[in-house]
Parts: C-alpha cells; sequence; structure tokens
C-alpha cells in the first residue's frame, strides 16, 4: 500500500516517558560480570549481551510526529572470537531529504586491570558515518580496548520521522542474551498491531495505560531472561522464522475529534484496497494493449486450460526473472520490452494476460521460505513478498508462477511453499493452503550385468521428475548434451555411451536420459568370492543429521522420493552365497519410508529401493527418530551381496 | 591494505559505425563463437599520466553475451573513492541485429559503499550497472573514466582471464609527458607496444590484441594467474597525497614506504616502561618476541579502516596504544615498535596474502602487496609474526601468508625475502584409533588425531581450536568421514608452537559400522581417512602438474575382534608409488586384533604434462585400496 502519511496539526509533546525503570545504569557494572570468565549457561559463548533494553515512543508535535528509539546494550566478551562485537552499526533509513538521525551515542569499554575496573570511552575518531545506498546510512563506531574479559557498553538515540515503521525489537542473537527488555510506548490515537514470533518464553508481557504529560500512552512491555544463543541448523527456511522478535504494524490512527485512519483494518479491507490500487488490482483492469498478443499466444487454441498453459509457456520463456521477490508489478509495458522483472511484474503480467483470454485469474500473495511464515493474525501487506496466480477451471484452483524457464506450469518453485496464501479477488478472496503439488522425485533403472572382474555393464535410464527435474534441467540448458554427459560421467566416475536424451525442453514432462554404462571394479573379487553393493548410484552414505540435538522443527519444502530398480546378472560360474535381507521401514504417520526389496532367480538379481519422505515439516520433538530413521536407511544401503565360484 | 581495484578497459573515440546498427552478432567471426559464452568485442583502455599526481584512466568494454553462461559480463561494477573520481559512466544494450534496446538513465546505476567483507569503514564505493537481458545474444556497451587524484598504481590490463570467453579486438594504452615515462612488464606477450604521440603532446605505448580464443584452465595446474596475457604497469615517479616517491626499485619503492611510516613508531612511556618490565628478564630474541607477541594478541583486535593514503599508511602506534585496534599495517607497526622497546631490531613486510595468489613479480617494483607482517631476524633464522589475529601461533605462517616471496622494508630501503615453507613431515595428520566391535557389527571407538602444520587449518581447524566446546563439537560432526556416528565425548588441545599442532581425541559409537549379510560382516578397515576423489581424465595435458602442499597422512587403527567371528579374507597390504607420493597400506591380525595402517605422503612440485595420466592413476590406486573390505563370518 503506498500512501503518504498525512500530518496532523496537533498540539502534544510527549517525553520520555518515565514510567519504566531501566534494568541498570549506564557505567554500574557488577564485578561479578567482570570477573566472568565463561558465560553459565553455555560454556562455548565468545560473547553475551548481558543487558538489552530499549524503549521506542512516539512524539506528536505540533508540525511532525517522531519516533524516538533509545537502545542501551551492555556486553562481554569471553572469547577471543568474541572481539568483533566491538564493531557497531546501525542502520538507518533515508528516503530523500528525510533521513532517520543517531544522537547521544555513548560507549565504554571496562576491563579489569589490577581487580579495578578501568574505562575506555569511545572517542569520534572511532566513530564513522557511511551513506550505504540511496534507501540506507549506517552509523558505525567501533569501540576502544577490547579485549578478552572486556565489557562493553553503548547507548545511543534514533529519531525518525519514518513513523509507520515502528521497530521490532529483536530479543535473542548469535550470542545468549541475558536480559532482553523492551518498551514501545504508543500515544493512544496510534493503533499498532503486535506479534511475537520465536520459540522462547517470555518472562513479563505486559501493558499498563500511562499518562505522560497530559497525553494517554500504553506502555507495552516485554522481557526475555536467559535467551540461548541462536545457531542455524541444516534444513530450516529463514533464519527470521526461528528467532524471537516482537513485530509491529500500524492498524490505525484516531486522533480525537477526527475520523479514524484505518490503516491496517482486515484482511478484507487489504483484499478491496489492493482491488481498487492503481498500483496492483488496477494494473490488470487496465492493461488492455496485451488483447493483442495474448491473441497471437493462444491463436488456434479453445480449452481454457490450453490458453493457460500457453501464456505461461510465452511469459516464462520470454520474461527473464531478476530474482527480486515482491509483489507490486511495475510498468507492463515496458516489462514486455525489456523481457525482464520481478516476480511481481512477471506474474501480474501473466494474470493480465489470462485476463485478456477471458479467463477468470486472481492474484494470491505469499510470503516465500526465505522471507517467513504468515501470521493470519495480522492483517497486513508487509507479511508478503511475493505474488502468484490462481486460476480456477472446473472447480480446480491452478496456481501459476512463471519466473522459472525449467518448471512446468503445474507447479510453483519451492520458494513458495511456506504455508498458505491470501487470494485477493472480488469474489474468491480468502486464504489458500499451499501445498506442494509435485513431489522431487528421481527413478533410475539398471539392467546391467557383473563380470568376473568386478565391473558392472549395462544400461542405465535417469527419470527426474517434480521438483528435481528443475536443477537437472538448468544444468542442461547451461551448456550442451556433451558437456552435461561429460560433468556427470566424471561426476559418478562412470564411462557412459549413446546416450539419450528426452524431454529435456518438455517441462511438464520427466527429464530423462538413458546411458550404457560401464562402472570398473564395482564389485570386488576377493578369492573365489566377489562382494558387489547392488545400490550402484542413489546411495545416502552419510546422515544429514550429523547433531544428536535439535532446537528447531526440519522443513524440507516439498516432498521426495528415490527410486532405485535394478537387474543384475551375475557372471557365469558364481553363485549368490548370500544375500541381503528385504526390509520395510517406516516414519510414524507414514511421515517417510524405505523399502528395500531383493531377490534372485537364476543368475539374475533384482533389487527395488525406495526412499521416500512424504512429512514436510518434522517437528524438532521428532528429530532423534528421523536421525535413527536415516542410520537405518544409511545401514541398509551398504549392504553387500556375496556371489561364490561354483 | 586494501586490495587495489583493477578495473579493465577504456575509451578512446570510438568508432562512427552507424548510429542505428552497432556490433551485430552477424560480423563476429565463426571460429570465436565457438567454445565461448562471451565474446569481447572491444576493450578499449587508456590509461593517462598528466603528473605526477594525476591520471585519467578511460575504458570502454564491448561484450556479445551469447548465453545465460556469460550473464555475469552484462553487469559491470566500478570502484571509486575520494580520490578516485568517477566520471561519465554510461551502459546501453543492444540486441543481435546492433539495434540499440535500452540505455541506463542516471537513476538507473546502483551506488553503494563498498562492502568487502573485513573493512569496518572505508571510503571505498562501488557504482554498478546491470544490462542483463533475456534473449540472447545481446551487446552490453560500458563506457566510464576515474579520475586519480594521486599517481601510483596503474591498472594492467589482462587480455583473458576466465574460460569460454573471446575477444574480438582490444588495445590497451598508456600515455605519459616524457619525463614520467612509466614501466611496463608483460606476461606471456611477446608483442612489443606500438609508440605514438598524442595530441597533448604526451608520449604513448599501445599493445593490440586481435581474435584471441578462448583459454582452458586445466585441474591440478598452475596458477590461472600465471597462465593468463597479461599486462603489468607501474609508475617511475609519483604522489600520493603529498607523499613522493619513485618506484623503479624495490630500494625505492621501499624508501618510500619508510617515509610513510616515519615517526609513527612512538610509543607512550608507560607502554615503554611495561614492554621492558616484561622482557628484561628474558634472553634470547625469541622469548621477547614471543612474550611481545602475546602481550598484541591480549591486548588489541583488528578492525580495517581505509581512507585515502590510509591505505597504505599506518596508525600511529600511540593511537593503536590507547584503542587497541588497528588494521595490517597499524598492528604491524605497533608490533615492530613494541619489538623496538624491548631492544628487538623488527621490519615492516609488505605481502601478498591469501591462499593460492599469485606470486610476487621480484622483477617488477610496483604496488603487489595486500597485507603487511612483521620479519624479527633471528640469527640467521627468521621468526614472523601475523599480527592481524589474536589467536595465530607465534611464529606460524600458514595458508594465508606462508611460501611465498614478500617485501621486507629495511632502514634504507627494501629486500625480496621468502616466508616459511613446511615440509612434508611437519604437514602431518596421523591418526591412532581403536575400535570395539561386536558381533552384531556395532563398534565403539577412541580416535586420537593430531593436525599438525598446514594440517592444523583441516576445515578452518586453526579457527575451531580456540571456538567453545559446541563449536569444536560441530567441527568433529562435520570432519568425521564416518556415515553414521555419534560423538561421545571429546577433547581438544592446541599446541601453539611455531609449527602447531591440535590433537583432536574423540569417543565415538558406531553402530552398524559393520554391514552384516546373513553370517558376514563387512568391514572397510580405512575408518575414516577414505579418499573419494579421482582426478578427471584428460586426452591432451597441456600444462604442467602443480602440487602447491607437501604433507604425511598416518592412520593406524586397531580393530579388536570379537571372538564369535573370524575374518574370511583378509586383503594383501599395497604400496603404490609415483612421482607425485607415496601410499602404502597393510593389514595385520594380531590375538583377536586386526591392525590396519596407511601411510600416503604427497610431494610439493611442479610436474610435466605428460605425468598426469600418472596422477590420475595413482588416485584411482588410492581410491580402491581405500575402499577394499575385510570380511568376517560368524564362527557357527
Amino acid at each position: 500500500m503506498r500512501f503518504c502519511v498525512l500530518l496532523l496539526i496537533l498540539v502534544f509533546f510527549v517525553q520520555t516517558a518515565q514510567a519504566q525503570k531501566p534494568p541498570v545504569k549506564y557505567g554500574d557494572i557488577p564485578m561479578d560480570d567482570l570477573k566472568m570468565t565463561v558465560y553459565p549457561t553455555d560454556s562455548s559463548a565468545a560473547a553475551a549481551v548481558l543487558v538489552d533494553y530499549g524503549t521506542a515512543y512516539l512524539n506528536v508535535m505540533s508540525s511532525s510526529i517522531n519516533m524516538v528509539f533509545e537502545r542501551h546494550t551492555r556486553i562481554k566478551i569471553l572469547r577471543k572470537d568474541g572481539l568483533r562485537w566491538g564493531d557497531v552499526a546501525i542502520l538507518l533509513r533515508q528516503a530523500g531529504s528525510t533521513e532517520e538521525r543517531v544522537s547521544s551515542i555513548k560507549a565504554s569499554t571496562y576491563n579489569l586491570v589490577d581487580g579495578k575496573m578501568v574505562e575506555s570511552k569511545l572517542d569520534k575518531k572511532g566513530m564513522f558515518k557511511e551513506k550505504f545506498n540511496r534507501s540506507f546510512n549506517q552509523q558505525k563506531f567501533t569501540m576502544p580496548d577490547v579485549k578478552e574479559g572486556s565489557i562493553l557498553e553503548y547507548s545511543y538515540t534514533v529519531t525518525s520521522e519514518f513513523w509507520t515503521n515502528f521497530p521490532n525489537w529483536q530479543f535473542q542473537r548469535t550470542i545468549p542474551t541475558r536480559w532482553s527488555e523492551y518498551w514501545a510506548m504508543i500515544p493512544d490515537f496510534f493503533h499498532y498491531e503486535r506479534y511475537m514470533q520465536g520459540y522462547l518464553s517470555v518472562s513479563t508481557n505486559e501493558s499498563k495505560d500511562l499518562n505522560v504529560n497530559g497525553v494517554q500512552v500504553k506502555g507495552h512491555h516485554w522481557i526475555v531472561k536467559d535467551a540461548p544463543a541462536f545457531r542455524e541448523e541444516p534444513y530450516m527456511t529463514s533464519e527470521d522464522n526461528y528467532i524471537s522478535r516482537i513485530n509491529f504494524a500500524l492498524s490505525y490512527v484516531a486522533f480525537p475529534g477526527q475520523p479514524t485512519r484505518e490503516i491496517m483494518g482486515s484482511w478484507s479491507k487489504l483484499n478491496d484496497d489492493l482491488l481498487k490500487d492503481e498500483d496492483f488490482g488496477r494494473v490488470i483492469d487496465r492493461s488492455g494493449f496485451l488483447k493483442e498478443i495474448t491473441a497471437q499466444v493462444t491463436a488456434g487454441l479453445t480449452e481454457p486450460i490450453q490458453k493457460v498453459e500457453a501464456i505461461h509457456r510465452y511469459v516464462s520463456q520470454n520474461i527473464e526473472w531478476d530474482g527480486t521477490e515482491d509483489f507490486y508489478p511495475g510498468d507492463l509495458k515496458k516489462i514486455l520490452e525489456k523481457k525482464k522483472g520481478t516476480s511481481g511484474d512477471i506474474n501480474v503480467l501473466m494474470a493480465s494476460m489470462i485476463d485478456k483470454a477471458n479467463i477468470p485469474v486472481d492474484m494470491v500473495l505469499l510470503s516465500t521460505r526465505s522471507h517467513g511464515f504468515i501470521r493470519p493474525a495480522y492483517p497486513m501487506t508487509r507479511q508478503f513478498n511475493y505474488v502468484v496466480c490462481a486460476v480456477r477451471l472446473a472447480d480446480k484452483v491452478i496456481l501459476l508462477d512463471a519466473t522459472e524457464k525449467y518448471l512446468p506450469y503445474t507447479i510453483l518453485p519451492d520458494r513458495c511453499l511456506n504455508g498458505q496464501g491470501l487470494v485477493i479477488s472480488k469474489t474468491n478472496h480468502g486464504w489458500l493452503n499451499i501445498e506442494p503439488k509435485a513431489k522431487g522425485r528421481n527413478v533410475i533403472n539398471v539392467d546391467a550385468r557383473l563380470t568376473a572382474d568386478g565391473s558392472i555393464e549395462g544400461k542405465v535410464n535417469f527419470s527426474n521428475e517434480g521438483y528435481h527435474a528443475l536443477p537437472v534441467r538448468k544444468r542442461y540448458h547451461a551448456r550442451d548434451q556433451e558437456a552435461f554427459v561429460k560433468e556427470f560421467q566424471s561426476e559418478k566416475q562412470w564411462t557412459l555411451a549413446n546416450s539419450e536424451f528426452n524431454n529435456v525442453s518438455e517441462n511438464d514432462k520427466h527429464f530423462v536420459h538413458a546411458h550404457e554404462v560401464t562402472i570398473a571394479e564395482h564389485g570386488e573379487v576377493m578369492g573365489d568370492a566377489i562382494y558387489l553393493n547392488p545400490l550402484i548410484t542413489s546411495r545416502i552414505k552419510q546422515n544429514p543429521f550429523k547433531s544428536e540435538t535439535r532446537v528447531y522443527p526440519i522443513d524440507y519444502g516439498a516432498p521426495s522420493e528415490e527410486v532405485f530398480m535394478c537387474k543384475i546378472q551375475i557372471p557365469d560360474g558364481y553363485k549368490v552365497d548370500e544375500l541381503p535381507k528385504s526390509k520395510v521401514m517406516t516414519l510414524p504417520q507414514n511421515g517417510g519410508r524405505y523399502v528395500y526389496n531383493i531377490s534372485h532367480s537364476g543368475s539374475n538379481i533384482t533389487l527395488t529401493s525406495i526412499f521416500t519422505m512424504n512429512q514436510v515439516i518434522v517437528p524438532q520433538t521428532d528429530h532423534a527418530v528421523l536421525r535413527e530413521f536415516y542410520n537405518q536407511v544409511v545401514a541398509k544401503q551398504a549392504e553387500q551381496i556375496v556371489l561364490k565360484k561354483n | 591494505m586494501r586490495l587495489v581495484i583493477a578495473s579493465i578497459a577504456a575509451s578512446i573515440v570510438l568508432n562512427t559505425r552507424a548510429a542505428d546498427s552497432k556490433y551485430p552478432v552477424s560480423t563476429i567471426a565463426p571460429a570465436l563463437k565457438e567454445n565461448a559464452d562471451v565474446v569481447i568485442r572491444l576493450e578499449e583502455s587508456t590509461f593517462k599520466i598528466t603528473s605526477k599526481s594525476k591520471a585519467v584512466y578511460s575504458v570502454k568494454s564491448v561484450y556479445t553475451i551469447l548465453n545465460e553462461n556469460g550473464k555475469r559480463y552484462a553487469t559491470e561494477v566500478v570502484g571509486y573513492d575520494k580520490l578516485t573520481r568517477l566520471n561519465n559512466f554510461t551502459a546501453a544494450a543492444y540486441d543481435a541485429s546492433g539495434k540499440q534496446i535500452k540505455k541506463l538513465k542516471n537513476s538507473e546505476f546502483y551506488d553503494q559503499s563498498e562492502y568487502d567483507g573485513y573493512s569496518l569503514y572505508s571510503d571505498n564505493r562501488i557504482k554498478v550497472a546491470s544490462l542483463a537481458q533475456s534473449v540472447y545474444p545481446y551487446t552490453v556497451e560500458f563506457e566510464y573514466e576515474l579520475e586519480f587524484k594521486y599517481l601510483f598504481h596503474i591498472p594492467g590490463y589482462v587480455v583473458l582471464s576466465s574460460e569460454r570467453v573471446a575477444l574480438e579486438k582490444a588495445s590497451y594504452t598508456i600515455a605519459y609527458p616524457k619525463e614520467l615515462e612509466p614501466r611496463y612488464r608483460t606476461q606471456n606477450i611477446s608483442a612489443q607496444p606500438v609508440k605514438s604521440s598524442t595530441t597533448e603532446k604526451l608520449e604513448a605505448i599501445t599493445w593490440n590484441f586481435e581474435n584471441v580464443m578462448p583459454l582452458k584452465f586445466e585441474r591440478h595446474g598452475p596458477l590461472r594467474e600465471v597462465l593468463v596475457q597479461r599486462i603489468y604497469a607501474a609508475p617511475t615517479q609519483f604522489s600520493y597525497e603529498g607523499y613522493e616517491g619513485n618506484m623503479t626499485t624495490w630500494d625505492e619503492f621501499g624508501k618510500w614506504i619508510g617515509s610513510l611510516n616515519k615517526g609513527r613508531d612512538v610509543l607512550p612511556e608507560e607502554t615503554i616502561l611495561k614492554i621492558k618490565a616484561l622482557t628484561s628478564k628474558l634472553t634470547t630474541t625469541e622469548e621477547k618476541a614471543s612474550a611481545i607477541y602475546q602481550y598484541l594478541q591480549n591486548k588489541t583486535r583488528y578492525v580495517s579502516i581505509q581512507l585515502g593514503i590510509g591505505s597504505h599508511q599506518p596508525f600511529e602506534a600511540q593511537v593503536v596504544d590507547k584503542t587497541g585496534y588497528g588494521d595490517c599495517k597499524a598492528l604491524s607497526n605497533y608490533t615492530v615498535a613494541l619489538l623496538g622497546a624491548a631492544g628487538v631490531k623488527a621490519n615492516y613486510v609488505l605481502i601478498r596474502a591469501g591462499e593460492d595468489e599469485a606470486p610476487l613479480i621480484t622483477d617488477f617494483p610496483s604496488s603487489q602487496f595486500n597485507h603487511v607482517v612483521v620479519a624479527v631476524p633471528n640469527g640467521a633464522d627468521t621468526l614472523w609474526l601475523e599480527c592481524t589475529s589474536q589467536t595465530n601461533p607465534f611464529g606460524y605462517m600458514g595458508s594465508f601468508t606462508g611460501n611465498r616471496k614478500a617485501l621486507l622494508i629495511t632502514d634504507g630501503g627494501a629486500k625480496i625475502v621468502h616466508t616459511p615453507v613446511y615440509s612434508q613431515s611437519q604437514n602431518l595428520q596421523s591418526r591412532f584409533a581403536q575400535v570395539q566391535l561386536d558381533k552384531a557389527g556395532n563398534a565403539t571407538a577412541t580416535v586420537k588425531t593430531r593436525y599438525a602444520g598446514l594440517q592444523y587449518e583441516n576445515g578452518d581447524l586453526n579457527h575451531f581450536v580456540n571456538s567453545g566446546p559446541d563449536d569444536q563439537k560441530k567441527w568433529i560432526q562435520n570432519h568425521t568421514q564416518i556415515p553414521a556416528f555419534d560423538v561421545v565425548s571429546f577433547s581438544v588441545a592446541n599446541q601453539k608452537h611455531r609449527i602447531p599442532t591440535a590433537d583432536v581425541t574423540v569417543q565415538l559409537a558406531l553402530n552398524r559400522l559393520a554391514t552384516v549379510s546373513g553370517k558376514r560382516l563387512f568391514i572397510v578397515p580405512n575408518l575414516m581417512n577414505r579418499s573419494n576423489y579421482i582426478p578427471e581424465k584428460s586426452e591432451q595435458r597441456k600444462h604442467n602438474v602443480v602440487r602447491r602442499v607437501a604433507f604425511t597422512d598416518v592412520d593406524s587403527i586397531v580393530y579388536k575382534i570379537p571372538e564369535e567371528i573370524y575374518p574370511e579374507f583378509v586383503p594383501e597390504g599395497i604400496k603404490h608409488q609415483s612421482r607425485f607420493g607415496e601410499y602404502e597400506c597393510q593389514y595385520k591380525l594380531d590375538q583377536g586384533s586386526l591392525i590396519y595402517i596407511r601411510k600416503l605422503k604427497m610431494k610439493a612440485g611442479e610436474f610435466p604434462p605428460e605425468s598426469y595420466p600418472e596422477l590420475v592413476e595413482f588416485y584411482r590406486n588410492i581410491n580402491k585400496a581405500d575402499n577394499v573390505k575385510i570380511v568376517f563370518v560368524t564362527k557357527t
């Protein structure tokens, strides 16, 4: 929503609300903290935030509204790899000549020297203001005399006219935080929605009515104690989804004697606003110039679904995605000319063309995996960063995205698989579950014979399906067939011949390639025995979950499946002495499954190995089970067939 | 010291072709397009020296991008700063026929402070022009001019720097007043420059290049920097923010650096007394240097601030003393001053740091450095100090600064020195493991591994030895090459010797270490040091095979075998010898134990191209030997 903030003429002046009591006084450093050498609850911590205290309030003056944010932080340096916490950067917004300003920077380093505390103050030489780019400046400073054992303390004030962006507060960092406290002081005429995210428990969460210099102020107050360090784990989406934070969003402004100005309202209001928005909903209505090109693209097609597919193909093949995730389109004419655009440009263009083909289409707002989960309780557009289209044909909803050249029209890129989407529509407004319409699936078929020297010779057929087809197609089209084969065989250390490819450009079909293959010395010849692992490829060789513990849920994005089937003919003069046992393993609630099915008849051995992961999000409490499942799969897949000479 | 941004190419007078059709793709010779993603249609760069302290560098580049892989050429990034003005930056794109399809407006250039990942603050900025299109082929054209308010570094020219790029036409010119004739040195270029004079009565030398086919680099070959065709250039007389100098010899260059550092080594009296007290009881230079190095590591930290001449001139020692921080120049200068206070003579040393950096061109005195260290003469020996790290072992020059030529600044000039090289036996990874196997194939193991010399840096171990236990555990989890394991307990001991060592001891629970098939148990005796890399085969090897680091790996693994099983087959020991090194593994059965010993010694050096198949074969043999299984059978 791009609206200008109207400044209202009101004569109020809010001083820093004194109702709240800061947890510590600047310069008042407890000896115990100075003497601390190891952080009690995390012996690994390179540094620890002892106190992080913030207050933010709105100053309503006769001609402007200012937001004032004050912060007071104290950090203990515990190890040398924590010294970098001595460099501080404050990001400041800028738009045109309006910029956020920092004032009252105060910073000191405290060291224990011969049992006494010595303070070193930051001087001007250690401060730097930097223009980062058009939208941001940075105030940086570097603390003096920082060593192992130092305590750093700094406080500063940021004054801002961007008061619709009320500062969020993060309770957790990559080092542990002993005390994190935030006061948001908001005069009663401003209503911000607030939501807490993350996995930490909050020890204080209260709201108080306060009267500051005659102005009614609501003081919201949070304290989080003993927050552990945030550490990344494999199979996570955005770090932003997991970290503990309080978020603010301006809902409405109600000045006395004036009508309430809705800013956030409800989802249905947001829907209506977006539909009416000249820069969003109206773009589709106004794009008459697309009629001609749409007619060309859909010429000769009768079925709506065919038209949709053709338009998707046209847009995805001709307009390049520039990597930007957004939902507002720019000027569609220009985008068509430039043949390049953001997700908003591309998908609104596609929707406009579908609309010109007289097929009802709606936009669906999303938040991508790297952008974070949507919280449906808070109707605000900034929860979204992406848009796709929804077409309803014969009561079926098809979601479309044209940013990827090599995905079929029925599949959304996996960055979109992040829960729900909001349908913006006159008739179909509401939430939609964005479910993966496809698996990532590989199917490998081998028909080969084993030679007496342990080599494998035969045919191998790969079919890469759904999400798994995308990287393979990208790789194929990045070069040519020859380079693809060369790279493929050198990766696998196979020798390939007579390679054949199918559906390399038919995105809606499986990417198929078949080769004649020779794998030298795959089996081990030892005396009169040959040991052979029949899984000549597609093995999970290492458990991906190395750590015994897990703090956050595991998020795979989309379900996946690896199917390996082979028929191997054993050399003349040998018989099967030992065959691994067939086995089926499952995760609870059919979350995952592994099937290993092996048999032999005459001189032929057949194996089917199917690894399926259905569950997309595995809660951290199931991590141990999942890790053990992988352990067992890794072990099963390592098993050998023993052949003996007759 | 900041890395000077070398930008390529320039604008002289441009060819006045029909304005509506420029650089049509159809005129490119087919041979140039073969094996190329990008064809450089034109690269013209001119570096014009106008005085001892002024120069203008103008660049014009035109690239035809044939497919998606050449996309990076559609973006031009130009660096500038307070002393280097960026003028007349233009960018335009043309379709295959040569019709202009895009010309960037001023507002479409992106401007940002340069974030190099390590500087806290510098005045370096970048301006970015992005012209990527989605329909291939297309052509992009960039022009800009950099106005230098100093003379020190002359951007050279690299004819082609990456694979799959061909060149149609290029020229590189240096123009100069007679009395300021610059120097140059070429690499892999035999042609002599053409001399001329400009309208402004300047002398000029120009190299022209035409129709150059794409390069092909090879794995395990010489560094790319050494293989490319390149022109280096440098001034003779120069002036940089009032500091005048001459760089015709290393001595002159050294004198100039000396003039920047002059008077910056003054320490507060209090610190001098502290250093004297700290070192007075110590007798040898090494002891004193070691004590001072420790003092430095505990007192300071690395903060990079680069402004103007501050890219080459250190903060004063007393500033570092007061604030406790500085960059490589400031901290090295400070260290030299501290050593001086203890009566230890030390030198400031300019170096090109980084793994796989091109070697210093010793016969061409010029600014080729990005880092500073300190050398302490110690009789016949030299002690080397990396002053920006709080954890680096005393005297250790690892992969960042070791084994290379550097420039040691002396009182009257400078001299070329070589930093330490660690030998095959010093770069040692030695492991002893005891594995207790049960009849179900499960095991427990105690593994002790010593990482020494450059192997102390394996997987950034040199960093993790200083981390907390959680991070150390992660390192162990990520560097234990066993399919599935649990870390029961561990310890890490760090010995900060001149050749540092780290001892990592781990207790592992290894469920299903052995694969059980019916009555048989399979074990790969090589517990956790299996090679699975084989270099790609190559039909025609062109370049030498280069191995940069010599090392030794020793693994001794003792398996306690349960009574219920016996080996069906014990493989023979294997030995492989090649000019690149030697490999040996042995299997021994001894009173219920299986002892496996593996030794791999790799040499460093340069070997002729025809030795490449031998390298592939050597790796293949190691690979095979490392994955050999032993089979046990249940006694029933």
